[in-house]
C-alpha cells in the first residue's frame, strides 16, 4: 500500500500512469496475436524465400524489435505525460535546469482591512496569513529568493532577501486600505526572469477583494503556466457593521454659534451578514473641534428590518457654543474658515461585529463668520427705488438693510474698473451685472477666482447691447454652452418656467415649495443659452428644449451661473416675485458649501487629491500623532499627497491655509464575508494552472514544489519525436514498399478517409454506390 | 481469310469450366487452328502414307480430288516424310506443380492442358509422341508412337495423375515428389535414340546448374528442347501483405515472415534464377517461354507449332 501510496504521489494523475503502463503492451499483444493468428500459406516457391530470408534475416529482426521498441516507447511516453510525473530531489533539479540557481519565491500577503478580523482571541486572520508567511520564508532553501509582497493599498513594494522580508513580517502589521491582489500579480510579472517561480497568496479572500467579481487582466492569463502558483484557502465568513458613510448637506457653514445655525447630516449604516433578522445599534454623533473638545453631542439609533443591509440616518446638530469655542478666534484666510469636525461612532450593542475599526466615521465642516459677495456693476448703486436697477434688486435680496452688520453675507459694490487679484481674495461669491463692460483680462481674473473656489454669477445686462461678452465668457470660462447675441422675444404670452423638472441639489432646500415658487416666474425677454442638461438648473416651460434660464457648470473648483434674462422689469418678473431671494440665498449657500465627492475619496490606501484651494500646503500633519505625515505636491494644477494616507484620521495643513482633512477607511474594504472556493477558484483558473496549500501543512506544498519538477511536457514532446520516428522508420524499413506503407499513423489516416468514403457514398445514394462499384 | 484473335476458350478460365482432359486438349488444338490461316503441318514428299480428313487452314493444295469425286468428301494426301517428327512431352508432377494462388488452377493443370493439346496436334500430323511424368525421377511415361489411340492413353496418363504435396519435411528432404531434374534428364537422353524434340514442361524449381547440365545433355545429343516454365501469377509477383506462415509443398519446411519485410528479397532471388535458365537456353538456342497461369495458353502453343515448323524444314 505504501509503495502503491509513493507511486500515486509521483505523478498528477496516477491513474493515467498505470493506463500508460497498461498501454505499453498493446503493441506486445498485437505481435503476439499477429503470431497466434498467421494463416497457413501454401508455397512452392520455397527455395527463393529460404534465400532471401538468410539474406535479410538479421536486418529483419533488428528492424521489427527497433519498430516495436519505438511502438511502445512511444505509447508508454504519450500516456505518462498525460500523466504529469513528478521528479523529485536532484532528477527534478536536473530535469528543470537550475541546479544552481535556486527557485524565486515571491510572497503575497493581505494586509488589507478585512484581515484584522479576530480569528481567536488572541490572533487575527493577519496574524495567521503572516505566521504562514514566515513558515514558508522558513522553508526556503539557501539558494531561494524570498520577495515579500503585501496587497493591501498602496502596495509597498518588494521586500527581499529572505532575512529582510523575515524581520518585515515579524513587525508587519495590517493596514486599513482594501486589498489589490492584482497589482501585486502585475508587479510579480514583470519581475519574471528564467528561473522556476513559486508565487504563494496568502488572503483571506474575503469579499471586500473586490477584484474577485471580475475577470482577471489579460497579462495575468496563463501566468499559472509559467510559475507555480499556491493560494491559501478563504477564511470563513465573519459578521460586521460599520458606517459606511458620513456627510453633511454643506461642507462650508456661514454664520456664528449659537446663531440658529444647524447642520443637515446623512449617515449610513451597513452591516455585513446574512441579514436575516431585525438588528439594533447606536451611533453617537458629535460635532467637535479638531482636537476632540466636543461642542455638540447626540446618540441615535439605528434599526434593520429583517433582509435590510444599508441603514440611513438624518439628523440635524446645531452649531451651539460653547464656553471654550466662543473665545477661539476665527481667522479668516481667503475662502477658509473655522474647521469643526463631525464624529460618529458606531455601538454595535447585540449585533456580531467582527471588525472595530470600521466604527467611526469623520467629516470636517468648515465654519466662517461671513460669506463676502462682490457686485460688479457700471456705477455704484443709486437710492432712486422708483426703478430698482439690478444691483439693487440684489442688495435687497442679499443683505437686509437692517441687519448689514450681523448679517452672515456681506456686500462689497466693485466698479469693473476695481477687479484686481487682491479685491477677488477677500470675496466668497462674485456677481456680474454688466459683463459686456469687461476687458479679457478681467475675464481671465474672474477665471482664476473660480478655478480656486470662488462662484462667478453672470446677469445679462438689461439694455441688451449687442456686444461680444457671451463669447468671451464662454472662452474664458472654457464653458460648453451655445449663447445668441441678440435677444429673444417671447411675444404676447411671456414665457413660463419648467417647474416639473427635479430641483438642483444644490437648491434642496426649496423642493418642496420648488413648482409653486416657479409658476408665477414669467420671462419676456432673454439670451437663448442652450446648455447639456445636467447643467440646466432652471428651463423653460414652453420654450426650446435645452433652453437654461439658470445655467450652472463647474470651472476648477468653483462654479459660474448665468442667469439669461437681466434682473429688470421689461426681461422677466423674477426679481419680484417670492422665489428671487431663497434663490439667490440659497445658490450661494448650497454651491460654496457643496461637499462634491472631495471628501469620499480621502480614504486610506488611497492618494489624496486636495482642490487648488490648499495651495501653499506642503504638508499634511496628523492631529493625533497617530501616523506619519504626508507630503503634498503640485501635480497638474492640483494639490496631491505624495504618497497615499495609511491611517485613518484627522491631517491638518502644516502651512499655508489652516485646513482639516479627514481620512476614513474604504467602507467596501470592511466586507468579511468569505468568496466561495468555487467563486475563487473560477477566478484563479484564469491563471491557468495553480493549487491551494494545504492549511494544515502549508511548508509542504512548498517542499513539494521545491523538489518535484513536472516533465510531463518534455515527455510529450519525446512522445512526438518518437511517433515521427516510427513514421519514418515505416517508411525507410525492409517491409515499407510503394503502395504497402506500415505506418501506424498511416493506417490511421487510410482508416478514417475510408469511413469517410463509405459515409459519402452512403449519403449519395445507389447510382454512386454503382459507380464506385 | 483473316487471322481472327485467339479464341477465349484457349483461357484458364474457360478451360477450368472443362473437366475432361482430352476435351479440353481437342478444344485448344481446334481453336489453334482455326485461328490460322494456313496450317504449319505442311511437308514435301513422294511417298504417300495415308489421307486425312481437311481441317480448315489446311492447304488445298494436297486435296486428293479423286477421292472428292468418289465421295464427297475432302481428305488431304499425306506424306512419309512428314511423319518422321519425334516428340518428348516431360511433365512435371512434382507438389510444387500442385500449387495454385487463389483459384482452383493448379500449375499441373496448366501443364497438362498444354501437353495434351500439343500431343494431340503432333499426332494429328502422324507425329511420334511420348509423355514423359517425372518429380524427382520419371514415374511415368508412355511409349514414343504415333498410332491411332495413342493419345487416348497420353490423357488418360496426364488424368490419373495425383500429385500429394509434402509440406511436413525440411528443405532438405529427398523423399520423392521433389522436383529433380539432373536424374530426370539422364534417363530421358539416354530413351531418346533418334533427334526429337523435347518439351519440358515445368516450374524448374531446382538448382540452375542441374539445369544446366539437364540441357547441355539435350544439346550434345543434338535435341531440340522447348522450356515451358509453368508459374503462378502470385509467386511472380509476391503480392502477400500479411504476416503469414508458408509452408513448402515438397516437403521444404515452413517459415513464418512478414511477406511484405521480405518482398524485395524474393523477388530479386527469383529473378536471378529465372536469369540463370534463360541464359542456360539461349546459350543451346532452346525456346525459354514463362507460362503464366492465369494467361491465355495461345502463345506457348504458337511458339510449338513454329518450332516444329523450323524443325520439319531444317530436315
Amino acid at each position: 500500500m505504501f509503495l502503491i501510496a509513493q507511486i500515486s504521489a509521483s505523478f498528477v494523475a496516477p491513474t493515467l500512469a498505470a493506463v500508460g503502463m497498461t498501454a505499453m503492451s498493446i503493441p506486445l499483444l498485437i505481435h503476439l496475436l499477429s503470431r497466434l493468428r498467421r494463416q497457413r500459406q501454401p508455397w512452392a516457391a520455397m527455395q527463393f524465400l529460404y534465400e532471401a530470408f538468410r539474406r535479410h534475416k538479421r536486418r529483419l529482426r533488428f528492424e521489427q524489435w527497433l519498430l516495436l521498441l519505438v511502438r511502445c516507447l512511444l505509447l508508454l511516453a504519450l500516456s505518462l505525460a498525460l500523466a504529469g510525473p513528478l521528479l523529485t530531489g536532484c532528477a527534478a533539479r536536473v530535469a528543470s535546469g537550475f541546479s544552481a540557481g535556486g527557485r524565486a519565491i515571491h510572497l503575497v500577503l493581505d494586509d488589507s482591512l478585512s484581515t484584522r478580523v479576530l480569528v481567536t482571541a488572541q490572533k487575527t486572520r493577519f496574524d495567521r496569513l503572516r505566521d504562514t508567511a514566515l513558515l514558508i520564508a522558513e522553508t526556503a532553501e539557501p539558494n531561494d529568493t524570498v520577495t515579500l509582497w503585501n496587497s493591501a493599498r498602496p502596495l509597498l513594494g518588494p521586500v527581499e532577501p529572505v532575512v529582510a522580508a523575515r524581520h518585515f513580517l515579524e513587525k508587519a502589521t495590517p493596514r486599513y486600505s482594501d486589498s489589490c491582489l492584482v497589482n501585486a500579480l502585475m508587479s510579480i510579472r514583470e519581475r519574471l526572469d528564467g528561473r522556476p517561480t513559486v508565487v504563494v497568496l496568502l488572503s483571506d479572500f474575503s469579499r471586500s477583494v473586490s477584484e474577485l467579481d471580475r475577470p482577471l487582466p489579460q497579462e495575468l492569463e496563463g501566468l499559472g503556466k509559467r510559475v507555480s502558483v499556491l493560494v491559501s484557502r478563504p477564511a470563513p465568513s465573519a459578521s460586521n457593521v460599520q458606517i459606511s458613510a458620513l456627510s453633511a448637506q454643506r461642507r462650508r457653514l456661514f454664520g456664528r454659534f449659537g446663531g440658529g445655525l444647524n447642520v443637515p447630516i446623512q449617515l449610513w449604516l451597513r452591516r455585513f451578514d446574512n441579514a436575516s433578522g431585525e438588528a439594533h445599534a447606536t451611533v453617537d454623533v458629535m460635532l467637535t473641534e479638531p482636537d476632540g473638545d466636543v461642542l455638540v453631542s447626540t446618540t441615535r439609533r439605528a434599526r434593520w428590518a429583517p433582509g435590510q443591509i444599508t441603514c440611513g440616518l438624518n439628523l440635524d446638530i446645531p452649531v451651539e457654543s460653547s464656553l471654550r469655542s466662543e473665545t477661539i478666534p476665527i481667522t479668516l484666510t481667503m475662502g477658509t474658515g473655522q474647521p469643526l469636525v463631525l464624529r460618529a461612532r458606531l455601538n454595535p450593542q447585540s449585533m456580531s461585529d467582527a471588525l472595530k475599526d470600521d466604527n467611526r466615521r469623520t467629516f470636517v465642516l468648515e465654519l466662517q463668520h461671513q460669506m463676502r459677495v462682490g457686485l460688479i456693476d457700471e456705477l455704484p448703486p443709486s437710492v432712486d427705488m422708483s426703478a430698482p436697477s439690478p444691483a439693487q434688486w440684489l442688495a435687497m435680496a442679499l443683505v437686509p438693510l437692517s441687519e448689514t452688520d450681523q448679517h452672515p453675507l456681506a456686500l462689497e459694490h466693485l466698479l469693473v474698473a476695481d477687479v484686481h487679484n487682491d479685491t477677488l481674495g477677500r470675496l466668497d461669491a462674485v456677481m456680474v451685472l454688466r459683463p459686456d463692460l469687461l476687458t479679457d483680462s478681467v475675464w481671465q481674473r474672474l477665471r482664476e477666482f473660480a478655478v480656486v473656489g470662488g462662484l462667478v454669477w453672470i446677469f445679462v445686462p438689461p439694455d441688451g447691447n449687442t456686444t461680444l461678452w457671451p463669447q468671451s465668457m464662454v472662452q474664458a470660462f472654457d464653458l460648453r454652452w451655445e449663447i445668441e447675441l441678440d435677444p429673444t422675444f417671447s411675444g404676447p404670452d411671456a414665457w413660463e418656467l419648467n417647474g416639473a423638472a427635479s430641483v438642483p441639489s444644490p437648491l434642496g432646500v426649496l423642493s418642496a415649495d420648488w413648482e409653486a415658487l416657479l409658476r408665477p416666474i414669467r420671462v419676456y425677454q432673454r439670451l437663448a443659452v442652450s446648455t447639456a442638461h445636467t447643467q440646466r438648473w432652471v428651463g423653460l416651460a414652453n420654450g426650446g428644449g435645452s433652453d437654461s434660464i439658470l445655467a450652472v457648470e463647474r470651472v476648477g473648483d468653483g462654479v459660474v451661473l448665468m442667469l439669461s434674462a437681466a434682473l429688470d422689469q421689461q426681461w422677466t418678473n423674477l426679481p419680484t416675485k417670492p422665489l428671487f431671494v431663497p434663490l439667490i440665498h440659497e445658490a450661494l449657500h448650497g454651491l460654496l458649501g457643496d461637499p462634491g465627492v472631495t471628501e469620499s475619496r480621502f480614504v486610506a490606501g488611497r492618494r489624496l487629491v486636495l482642490g487648488r484651494n490648499w495651495m501653499g500646503a506642503v504638508r499634511l500633519d496628523p492631529i493625533d500623532n497617530s501616523g506619519p505625515s504626508i507630503a503634498l505636491g503640485v501635480l497638474a494644477q492640483a494639490i496631491e499627497g505624495v504618497e497615499p494616507a495609511q491611517t485613518p484620521g484627522l491631517y491638518q495643513a502644516a502651512e499655508g491655509a489652516r485646513r482639516v482633512l479627514a481620512v476614513n477607511v474604504p467602507a467596501d474594504a470592511g466586507d468579511c464575508r468569505a468568496v466561495g472556493e468555487k467563486k475563487l477558484a473560477q477566478w484563479l483558473d484564469g491563471l491557468g494552472n495553480w493549487s491551494f496549500m494545504d492549511p494544515h501543512n502549508p511548508g509542504s506544498s512548498l517542499v513539494r514544489q521545491a523538489e518535484t519538477t513536472n516533465i510531463g511536457w518534455g515527455l510529450l514532446w519525446i512522445a512526438l519525436s518518437l511517433l515521427l520516428l516510427e513514421m519514418v522508420l515505416a517508411r525507410v524499413m525492409s517491409h515499407a514498399v510503394d503502395g504497402a506503407r506500415r505506418s501506424w499513423t498511416d493506417r490511421w489516416v487510410q482508416s478514417f478517409s475510408r469511413i469517410g468514403l463509405a459515409r459519402k457514398r452512403r449519403l449519395s445514394g445507389p447510382s454512386s454506390m454503382k459507380e464506385a462499384a | 481469310m483473316t487471322a481472327t484473335a485467339p479464341p477465349d476458350y484457349l483461357d484458364p478460365q474457360t478451360l477450368m469450366s472443362i473437366s475432361s482432359l482430352d476435351l479440353r486438349a481437342q478444344m485448344i488444338a481446334e481453336g489453334l487452328m482455326t485461328g490460322m490461316h494456313r496450317s504449319p503441318y505442311q511437308g514435301v514428299s513422294v511417298e504417300f502414307a495415308q489421307h486425312r480428313q481437311y481441317a480448315p487452314g489446311d492447304d488445298t493444295r494436297f486435296l486428293d480430288w479423286k477421292v472428292f469425286g468418289k465421295t464427297d468428301k475432302l481428305y488431304l494426301k499425306q506424306y512419309q516424310k512428314e511423319t518422321n517428327l519425334e516428340m518428348l512431352v516431360m511433365v512435371d508432377i512434382s507438389g510444387s506443380m500442385s500449387f495454385c494462388g487463389g483459384t482452383a488452377w493448379r500449375k499441373y493443370d496448366h501443364a497438362a492442358s498444354l501437353a495434351a493439346a500439343m500431343t494431340h496436334l503432333a499426332l494429328r500430323q502422324q507425329d511420334r509422341v511420348a509423355l514423359s511424368l517425372f518429380d524427382d525421377q520419371p514415374r511415368r511415361a508412355t511409349r514414343m508412337s504415333n498410332r491411332q489411340g495413342h493419345w487416348r492413353s497420353i490423357v488418360e496418363a496426364l488424368s490419373s495423375v495425383q500429385i500429394h504435396p509434402m509440406q511436413q519435411e525440411g528443405p532438405n528432404s529427398d523423399l520423392a515428389g521433389h522436383t529433380h531434374l539432373a536424374q530426370v534428364f539422364d534417363r530421358a537422353v539416354v530413351k531418346l535414340a533418334r533427334r526429337s524434340l523435347v518439351v519440358l514442361i515445368s516450374d524448374l524449381f531446382d538448382d540452375p546448374d542441374t539445369i544446366d547440365r539437364g540441357l547441355a545433355q539435350f544439346y550434345h545429343h543434338r535435341h531440340d528442347v522447348i522450356v515451358m516454365q509453368v508459374l503462378d501469377p502470385m509467386e511472380l509477383g509476391f503480392p502477400f501483405r500479411h504476416p503469414s506462415e508458408f509452408v513448402g509443398l515438397e516437403a521444404d519446411g515452413q517459415l513464418r515472415l512478414d511477406p511484405l519485410a521480405l518482398r524485395q528479397g524474393y523477388l530479386h532471388a527469383f529473378e536471378a534464377h529465372r536469369r540463370r535458365i534463360e541464359q542456360a537456353c539461349r546459350k543451346f538456342m532452346f525456346d525459354y517461354l514463362i507460362l503464366d497461369t492465369s494467361r491465355s495458353l495461345a502463345p506457348p502453343l504458337s511458339s510449338f507449332l513454329a518450332r516444329r515448323a523450323a524443325r520439319v524444314v531444317r530436315k
